[in-house]
């Protein structure tokens, strides 16, 4: 008991220095200085700009998906294998911009897949089969929209 | 009332058992960054990262990476318990009566 009263400060002295160090590593490790830099370009790209609907929703959904959809869901995994299964939601803000820029159907693609996955990940993070027959779903009954009632 | 966790209290166990309390639920590191980190030797991490192990304290998963094996070591539930425990009984020691 003597010895331990003598090593305790010793003892959460080395405690803080790990945790110190290790959240220095963490921080260097989360590159948060490329993503300000990046989110300052973005900022600066939207000041230089003719102020455009478009692109001001572009940038919103990109920010969207780089600070809340992306952290949320990779965030959150702990294997390469379930990080793969999750993956629909990278390709999304394609179709989100695409949509915003161009047609807005599949504006809607982008958002309905991305909340499904997220929903399904926050909700029941066990049926990931469940959620690819429903995002499936989405697309195939989207296309039949677009096919014979869109317009 | 917490109480000190001698297996926990050696120095090198002590601070494998920092750094990995730093990592969120989920997230974990592999055994190469962990002794480059800490300043260990292969056979003096393994050891005690054995010992943490048959505690129940860590979790260590083997991985092919690019072909390769690596190690993968994240704390357990159990281990973040004790190591809190352990943090409270070394604060307890050091309060004033």
């Amino acid at each position: 008991m003597n010895n331990a009263q003598e090593d305790a400060p010793r003892a959460l002295q080395d405690i803080e220095a790990s945790r110190l160090a290790m959240r220095s590593a963490i921080r260097a490790h989360r590159g948060h200085l490329l993503l300000w830099l990046w989110g300052l370009v973005w900022i600066a790209m939207s000041a230089l700009c003719r102020i455009d609907r478009r692109l001001v929703a572009v940038c919103a959904a990109l920010l969207g998906f780089g600070c809340l959809v992306w952290p949320i869901l990779f965030g959150g995994l702990s294997s390469y294998k379930a990080a793969f299964g999750y993956s629909t939601p990278l390709w999304m803000p394609l179709y989100i911009v695409a949509g915003i820029w161009f047609d807005n159907y599949l504006l809607w693609v982008g958002l309905a897949v991305s909340a499904l996955v997220v929903a399904e990940f926050l909700l029941v993070p066990g049926l990931f089969w469940a959620l690819t027959i429903l995002c499936g779903a989405v697309l195939v009954g989207r296309g039949f929209n677009v096919r014979y009632i869109w317009r | 009332m917490d109480q000190l966790d001698y297996t926990i209290h050696q120095p090198a166990r002590l601070q494998i058992m920092s750094v990995l309390c730093q990592l969120s639920d989920g997230e974990r590191v592999d055994f190469t960054y962990l002794k480059d980190h800490l300043g260990l030797t292969d056979g003096n991490l393994g050891a005690h990262l054995s010992t943490l192990e048959a505690r129940g304290y860590i979790a260590a998963d083997k991985e092919f990476v690019a072909r390769r094996p690596k190690t993968f070591v994240a704390v357990t539930p159990a281990g973040r318990q004790a190591f809190a425990g352990h943090v409270a009984a070394l604060q307890l020691l050091l309060a004033p009566k």
